[in-house]
Order: structure tokens, then C-alpha cells, then sequence
């Protein structure tokens, strides 16, 4: 075999195993995941046509291409991809041809088979949300979609609900110390739950990590540090305007507080550029708790969203994504993937903004997994599967669809397509 | 420490495998060349460097090479090389051992019990492991106790932790199964009326089809999955004799398949198997010809047992048994529609699943990517399985093995006059003791992360352990190479192997 030598033999070119690329119409983007070189061809259909060649399994991943032609785009697209060590030429018989090991990510027996024996459900979980109580309090009616944007502990609610404590026991028994999977109470107030004091004791037993969702502010402060003594457990406070950063200030002068700090999560939501300057100082302010801010989307701050959210081409190139995150989103959606919501009437879903996957008053967790496994919408959403994404030539740089997108209907966050 | 691994096919192309970033690579002959060359900075200061002034360099093995050419390559060479191409990798750790409390939890949540119905058996197959030309004790015609086999279940049973998820499977294997119907019908409706409500058990029974017409109608009524030991065509399944008179067996059995997929056609074609031993008489042509034409499956293919065989009849066996005796061209036949019955496309995919960087196990393996940081656990040596994670198997004198494939040496436990013995430390003992025999020749083999090899299949019990499947660097290039040579003739196997064999069957 000789590689990019001019002789009688037919010259194929190949990727190499750790390039990625995209065709798109005629326009072409290769990706080097080692150095991150990006090479983009716009408008060329010989140029795409030799990329779907190397993607092509009939052709053993190799593409015939003809050195002796004056084809100033096949040299320029060979010069590319040596120079960036991409892809190589090699020349060769053509009954002679190599067997290029070109990768493309495959989870094994994935989906799993219907009657598969062993099937488990620890394979696919990762996170069970409860949302314990919800009431149509002010922050519930105010943010009430923010539970479809972002994981926060309410949404709107005709009256107040509840959900038993022992359904949560008996939905998460089966999972007791099992690795990997992490328990999410939530509620507009756990401090009212009536459940509240048995909660401790009981969770316990579950040895499951466990992280408590409560807004602030919060009537009962010394209810949330006993529910933070409980086990592995984190809380996580969440701050909306205009109540929440005064509540906050208070919070953190509590001797607990300062005690706790490193398992204490503060999530800001802002809806505008001048709260995001408001929380700011409170950030600075802040110990060695972690701070998260979600912007929210209240359907009249779009033009908040484009300036602070929406991504541009060049944002989107520097993402320079790793082999192993392209392979990730290419087969399941990793914001998404393994996490299961269920309100107080047991209602249950793999995301909020899809369909109901069941009702945890019917069925066991494992129910529920099956059913997002083999009929759900949510886990598997990758960019390929939705428009315009689906059809662009940045789609392998993109993080995974997120809440917001699935919210607004609008997955394009960019001003590519 | 795990070098990379540069090979050559027959045809003359060259890769190259990088244990580091678990990736095979087409390479140019320079780039091996470069491999082979000592890491000595001075040698690559001055000798390499200055090959690159030179118009033209002479590569050993490869002919002359033009300046341009050469410089191109070593700089690729290099940047393989800063991104970790070319890193050894530590080996595994095999350490690893098994504690007492493995036991318990094992038989708590086993997946498979095996009872050995009968040792009595209708055939007289030539190849049996009863036969003369394996060690072993004489057939008896023991029948399994049935209190006893009851105690165990009734054991294992009240250790459960019930998972709706989990499958118990009851299997009943013999001899042959049927010459002790009696016990499978009683465990079957103790099973009925005594388990609990959220315990899911499903049967399966291994047969060579003799007395089928008799008792499908059982196994139908409680969904058995049925495995039925058949060769392939008449002349395949000779050595499968009837016991009574030494005629062959096949006339009948096919007679009573025939029957069985006449009256229950969904029951045939959603739980009927097909259990083939390979040896000399069959081929992989005969065999996918018999199965798909006749009956529209593939079987699954095992090789015929060769541990255990008397040195007196060694080579008797070897040539009436081996398949050294077909011609090598059967290894590749028919690939495609065997597929991942083909052991040629098993060991294909097994390799890149755990070679290549591409294939996951779980979804959550995507999620949390194992770090490149050294793995810091220790392993078990060899692949044998954690003693009855995944079965255990009651033989019908009431040892209790870990599977029913290993020697009744090797027995770790029993059921006898109503009284249970599994004594997990000695049995965790006995295993640890072993794995202490055999860890350095599993931290020398490259491999190791696709091992095939038990324990109780490496004459551990007599001496050193052999390992059939152990690999230096150099016995892992032959394999590589080997398996190229093929992937090269077959262009579209690579690629049907990576999206075809990993989906759920």
C-alpha cells in the first residue's frame, strides 16, 4: 500500500477515525475532535460527494478520487485534510482495498429488546424528581412555566396538592443504594408538607443521594436544616425577584448556613438584563455555596433571550466538542437522558414540555422507564431528529436540546439557520 | 505495560492499534517504521532528522520514500504521538478477589437455576462427556431429588430481593430432561402456588427431541424456551445415536420438530432454539443450509468439549472430532446469513466492543465517561463468572456447581439428605486460591479485556494453568492481523458488524 503517491493504481481517500463530518445539500464541515481544525466547503457538490463517499459502507469508507485531474477544490480539500492530519490519500489496486475502522457510537442491545430478561431499570435512571406539594401561591402563578424551562420546584397549580410520602418510599425502594441514581424532593413549600417529618427517618433508608428543592423565602428555615441532615443530601434554594434576595441576605447570616455552605445550591432566575445585573452583587456576596442563574422565559423577553442565550456561528465552533460528546449527542439527549418528573397526583413524565409517561399510582418507576424507553419523546432527542437542526452543518458542535428549546418550540438558539 | 500495536496484513496494509485511545488506524508504512524505532531522543535528533533532509530515504521492508513524503509523515507521526496514540496503557490490575459476602448476594439475585433433571439419557452420543473419551465418573442413572432440588429453590427463594425487573429463569437440562418429567412438572407448580406475586420466572429446557411429541404440549401451556440439540443434516447429526438399538437419531427428532412446528407454528418460531455442537462432521455451509432451509433459523453454534480428555483416546478424538480436519475456507462461509451465530462475526464484535472507543455498554457509559486516569481497581482474573451470579447449576447426585459446562471435579457445594451445603468462605476460597494461580499469566495477556477463559477450564486443579486463549504482543498482532486479513476481503462486514451486531435481539 503507499499513501499519496501518483502511480497506476486508483487513489481512495479516507477520514480518520477520530474526524467527523456533515454533509449538508452541497455544503460540507469536517471536524478535527484531536486539534478542533473545522474545514468547510460551501457549495461544492464534488467536495460533498467525496465526503459521503468516506461515510459510505458500500464503498468500505474509502472515496475514489482522481489526483490527476486539475480539480483545484479536490486539492485544496486533500491539502486540508493532510495538513490537518484529517484524513489521507492512499493508492492502491482497486481489488485491493483496506479495511478503514470507521467508528460510529452503537449502544449495545439499546433500546433494550421488549421482552429482554434482564432488563433493569438502574441502566437508564439517573435522577427522580418529585414535586412533594404545589399550591397556586404568588411565585407558583408568576413563574409558573419555569418548571418546563429549567428544573425548579413549582409550576402552576389549581390549588393546593399533595402527594403521599409512601408513594415516594415505595417508587424508590427498589433503588435503594443503588449507584448513579439521585432523588430530587421539590414542592412550592416542603416545609408545609405534611409529610415533612416522616421524611427523614425514612429516606434514610434509601441511601440514595438526595437533594431538596425549596424557593426562597422560606417560612420554616430550621425544617430545611434538618432535612439537609438527612443522609447524603444537598438543598437547593432558588431566588426570584422581588422577594427572594433579601430572603437570601437573611439566609446566609443563619449559623447553619455558613456551616452547610458547600451543600447548598442557589439558583437565580432572571428575566432581564437589569436583574441579571441584581444578582450579581448577591453572587459576590455568596460563600462557597454553588450559584446557577437560569434566565427565565416569560414569552414577552424574547429579546433578552437573543442577546444572552441565542448562540453565533463562532460561539458555536469554539464549543470544540470531544469524540466522546459527539458520540453522546448523536444517540441520546444528555441534558435529558435518565431523569423522570412526577407531580403530586402521581402524574409522571420524562420532561414536563412532553407527553405523560404514566402515573406512579399505576405502575412502578420501572413502568415508567420502559415507557420513555420504547414510546417516550424526551431521552433520545437528539439534533439530527428536529428541524432545522437536523439539516445544519454546525449540528455536531451544538450542546443537546434543552427545556427552553422544547418550551419555546424553537430549536435553532443560534443565527446559523 | 500495553504497547501499541502495529501490524501488517497479508495484502500489505499496515495499521496500527493504540491500546491508549482505543482506536485502530489505517497507517502509511512510515509511521510503523517510526514505531519500530528506538524512543531515544539522540537517535531521532540526528538520524531521523536528518533522513528527512534527504531526498529520498530507505525505509526497511517498504522501498524508498521522497523527502516531502517522509517530513509529511513525521510530523503526522508526531502529532499521534501528542495526542496519546502511541502511550502504553498500564495493564489491569488482577488482584481482584472474591469475598464471602459475594456468595450471598450472588445467590440472592442469581438469574439462572439449572437443575440436571435425570443423568439418564436415550442417546448415546458419541461425543457425550459420559463417553470414553472424556475423565469422567460412570453414568449413573441418578434421578435429582426432589425434596432436595425443592429445599434449594425454596433457599434461594427466600434470600430474594424481589425486582419486578428481574427474571428468575428455571432451566432443566439432563441427560435427557424428559426421562424425568415428574420433577419438571412439580417444580413447575410449585412455582405456581408458592412464589411470590412480583417474582417473574420464565422456563427453559434442553432436549435432544426424542420424547417431544409426548410433553409439547407442557412446555406450550408454560411458555418454555426450548433448546433442541441438533448438528444439522443427517449426516452432521450422526453421532447423536439412540441408545437402544445404535441407529441414528435424527429421523425421529426431525419428525418430532416437524410436529411441533406444525401444531404450534407461533410457539415454534417465537420459542424454539437450536443447540449445534461443531466437529468434523458438519461444516458452517451445512449447518446454516440444514437450519435456515428447513427451518427458517440459525442455530447456536458451540464447539465440542476438549478439556478432560483421557490421553489414551487423545488422539482417537482429535481425528474423529476436530474441526482442524475441514478445510479453513469453511471458517468464512456463509458470514453474512450466520451473522452473529458466526463465530468469525462474535470475536469481531466482541473485539471492538472492548477495543475500539465506539461501542457502549450502557447509555449511562455516554453520560460519564470513563477518565483516562489510571484504573485503580482490581479485577478477577480470567471470565469466570462470580460463582451463581448468573446461574447455578444442581446436577441430579445434588452437587451445586456454577454452571453446568465444568468438570463434577469441581463440585462447591451440595443438596444431599435434606440438608444444604453452601459454605461461601470455602467456596470463596477455593476460587481466590485459584485466581492467585493464574493472575500473572492474565496480567501478561493482551487479551485480557476479551477473555473467554474459566478458570475451571485451565487444568488449574492439576498444575499451572494453561490458558488456550493467553496472548504475548506478538500472539495479539497475529490476531489482529488475522481478523483484517478477513475485514479486507469482506468490505462490508466492518460496517455490518458495527451496525448490526450490538441492536437487541
Amino acid at each position: 500500500m503507499k499513501h499519496s503517491s501518483r502511480n497506476k493504481h486508483t487513489q481512495f481517500l479516507y477520514l480518520e477515525p477520530y474526524t467527523f463530518s456533515v454533509v449538508a445539500g452541497n455544503d460540507v464541515l469536517i471536524y478535527n475532535s484531536l486539534n478542533h481544525k473545522v474545514l468547510e466547503y460551501t457549495e461544492s457538490p464534488s467536495i460533498a460527494e467525496i465526503i459521503r463517499k468516506t461515510e459510505d459502507a458500500g464503498g468500505g469508507f474509502l472515496a475514489e478520487i482522481d489526483l490527476r485531474s486539475n480539480h483545484t477544490e479536490l486539492s485544496s480539500l486533500l491539502s486540508d485534510l493532510r495538513e490537518s492530519f484529517s484524513g489521507d490519500v492512499v493508492s492502491l489496486p482497486p481489488d485491493n482495498k483496506p479495511s478503514v475502522v470507521r467508528p460510529k457510537p452503537v449502544i449495545k442491545n439499546y433500546p433494550p429488546s421488549k421482552d429482554f430478561p434482564s432488563f433493569s431499570a438502574d441502566d437508564y435512571l439517573r435522577n427522580i424528581y418529585f414535586f412533594l406539594n404545589q399550591d397556586n401561591n404568588t411565585l407558583c402563578t408568576d413563574y409558573r412555566f419555569a418548571a418546563d424551562q429549567f428544573f425548579c420546584p413549582v409550576y402552576n397549580s389549581l390549588g393546593y396538592k399533595e402527594m403521599a410520602f409512601e408513594t415516594v418510599f415505595n417508587a424508590c425502594s427498589p433503588y435503594s443504594g443503588v449507584s448513579g441514581i439521585g432523588i430530587d424532593l421539590s414542592g412550592s413549600d416542603l416545609t408545609k408538607y405534611s409529610g415533612v417529618n416522616e421524611m427523614p427517618g425514612q429516606l434514610r433508608k434509601l441511601s440514595l443521594p438526595l437533594t431538596f428543592h425549596l424557593p426562597l423565602p422560606c417560612d420554616n428555615p430550621e425544617l430545611v436544616w434538618k432535612l439537609l441532615k438527612t443522609g447524603n443530601s444537598r438543598i437547593s434554594f432558588y431566588i426570584t425577584f422581588p422577594d427572594g434576595p433579601s430572603a437570601l441576605k437573611e439566609i446566609r447570616k443563619s449559623p447553619e448556613f455558613i456551616k452547610k455552605q458547600k451543600k447548598i445550591d442557589i439558583n437565580f432566575l432572571i428575566q432581564s438584563l437589569e436583574e441579571y445585573q441584581l444578582i450579581t452583587e448577591l453572587i459576590n456576596e455568596g460563600g462557597r455555596e454553588k450559584t446557577f442563574i437560569f434566565p427565565y422565559f416569560n414569552g414577552r423577553n424574547t429579546g433578552f433571550f437573543k442577546e444572552n442565550v441565542f448562540l453565533a456561528r463562532n460561539d458555536i465552533l469554539n464549543l470544540k466538542p470531544t469524540q466522546q460528546q459527539i458520540y453522546s449527542r448523536s444517540l441520546i439527549n444528555e441534558h435529558l437522558f435518565g431523569k423522570i418528573f412526577i407531580k403530586p397526583n402521581g402524574e409522571a413524565y420524562a420532561n414536563l414540555n412532553h407527553d405523560t409517561i404514566g402515573n406512579i399510582s399505576h405502575g412502578s418507576i420501572s413502568d415508567l422507564v420502559r415507557n420513555e424507553l420504547y414510546n417516550g419523546q424526551s431521552w433520545n432527542l437528539t439534533r439530527i431528529k428536529v428541524k432545522p437542526c437536523g439539516d445544519c452543518l454546525y449540528r455536531l458542535f451544538c450542546p443537546p436540546i434543552g427545556n427552553y428549546e422544547l418550551f419555546m418550540k424553537r430549536f435553532n438558539f443560534c443565527d446559523v439557520l | 505495560m500495553k504497547a501499541v500495536i502495529p501490524f501488517t496484513t497479508t495484502s500489505g496494509h499496515t495499521y496500527f492499534y493504540s491500546p491508549h485511545n482505543k482506536q485502530f488506524l489505517l497507517s502509511h508504512p512510515l509511521i510503523n517504521y517510526f514505531l519500530s524505532l528506538s524512543e531515544d531522543d539522540n537517535y531521532w535528533d540526528t538520524a531521523i532528522n536528518k533522513d528527512g533532509q534527504n531526498h529520498t530515504v530507505k525505509i526497511p521492508g517498504h522501498g524508498n520514500v521522497g523527502r516531502v513524503e517522509f517530513q509529511y509523515y513525521l510530523r503526522k507521526f508526531h502529532f499521534l504521538k501528542r495526542h496519546g496514540f502511541f502511550k502504553p496503557v498500564v495493564r489491569k490490575n488482577h488482584e481482584g478477589i472474591i469475598l464471602p459476602n459475594r456468595i450471598e448476594q450472588n445467590l440472592s439475585q442469581t438469574k439462572q437455576i439449572i437443575f440436571e433433571t435425570t443423568e439418564d439419557c436415550n442417546l448415546d452420543c458419541v461425543y457425550c462427556t459420559y463417553s470414553k473419551f472424556y475423565f469422567n465418573k460412570n453414568r449413573e442413572r441418578n434421578k435429582i431429588g426432589t425434596g432436595d432440588a425443592l429445599m434449594l429453590l425454596d433457599l434461594i427463594l427466600s434470600k430474594r430481593r424481589v425486582n419486578p425487573d428481574q427474571e428468575l429463569a428455571i432451566s432443566f437440562y439432563g441427560g435427557e430432561p424428559f426421562k424425568n418429567f415428574n420433577f419438571i412438572e412439580r417444580i413447575v407448580n410449585y412455582i405456581r402456588d408458592h412464589k411470590d406475586s412480583q417474582l417473574k420466572v420464565k422456563y427453559s429446557l434442553t432436549t435432544n427431541g426424542l420424547l417431544l411429541r409426548k410433553y409439547i404440549g407442557f412446555l406450550v401451556e408454560n411458555d418454555f424456551e426450548l433448546a433442541i440439540s441438533l448438528d444439522g443434516d443427517e449426516f452432521a447429526n450422526s453421532f447423536r445415536i439412540l441408545k437402544t438399538n445404535r441407529k441414528p437419531s435424527f429421523e425421529l427428532v426431525s419428525r418430532n420438530i416437524d410436529m411441533v412446528r406444525k401444531k404450534y407454528p407461533s410457539y415454534f418460531d417465537r420459542r424454539v432454539i437450536f443447540l449445534t455442537v461443531r466437529h468434523s462432521r458438519n461444516t458452517l455451509k451445512t449447518i446454516y443450509e440444514h437450519f435456515s432451509s428447513k427451518y427458517g433459523k440459525t442455530p447456536i453454534l458451540s464447539s465440542i468439549t476438549t478439556t478432560g480428555v483421557v490421553n489414551e483416546f487423545q488422539e482417537e478424538f482429535n481425528e474423529t472430532f476436530l474441526q482442524s480436519q475441514l478445510p479453513a475456507s469453511d471458517n468464512n462461509c456463509y458470514v453474512h446469513e450466520l451473522f452473529t451465530s458466526h463465530p468469525f462475526v462474535s470475536e469481531t464484535a466482541e473485539l471492538f466492543e472492548r477495543y475500539g472507543n465506539f461501542i457502549f455498554r450502557k447509555p449511562k457509559q455516554l453520560l460519564n465517561p470513563l477518565k483516562k486516569q489510571k484504573d485503580s481497581r482490581k479485577y478477577l482474573p480470567t471470565a469466570t463468572c462470580s460463582p451463581f451470579d448468573l446461574r447455578l447449576y444442581m446436577s441430579a447426585d445434588g452437587g451445586i456447581y456454577p454452571c453446568e459446562h465444568i468438570s463434577r471435579i469441581f463440585e462447591l457445594g451440595s443438596v444431599r439428605g435434606s440438608k444444604v451445603d453452601i459454605d461461601s468462605k470455602r467456596i470463596t476460597g477455593t476460587y481466590n486460591t485459584y485466581f492467585g494461580k493464574i493472575k500473572k499469566l492474565c496480567s501478561q495477556c493482551y487479551l485480557s479485556d476479551t477473555c473467554k477463559e474459566c478458570i475451571f477450564n485451565t487444568g488449574i486443579e492439576k498444575g499451572p494453568p494453561v490458558c488456550e486463549f493467553f496472548m504475548n504482543k506478538n500472539k495479539f498482532t497475529s490476531y489482529l492481523t488475522g481478523i483484517f486479513n478477513t475485514l479486507e476481503k469482506d468490505q462490508l462486514l466492518f460496517a455490518r458488524i458495527r451496525d448490526e451486531a450490538f441492536l437487541a435481539k
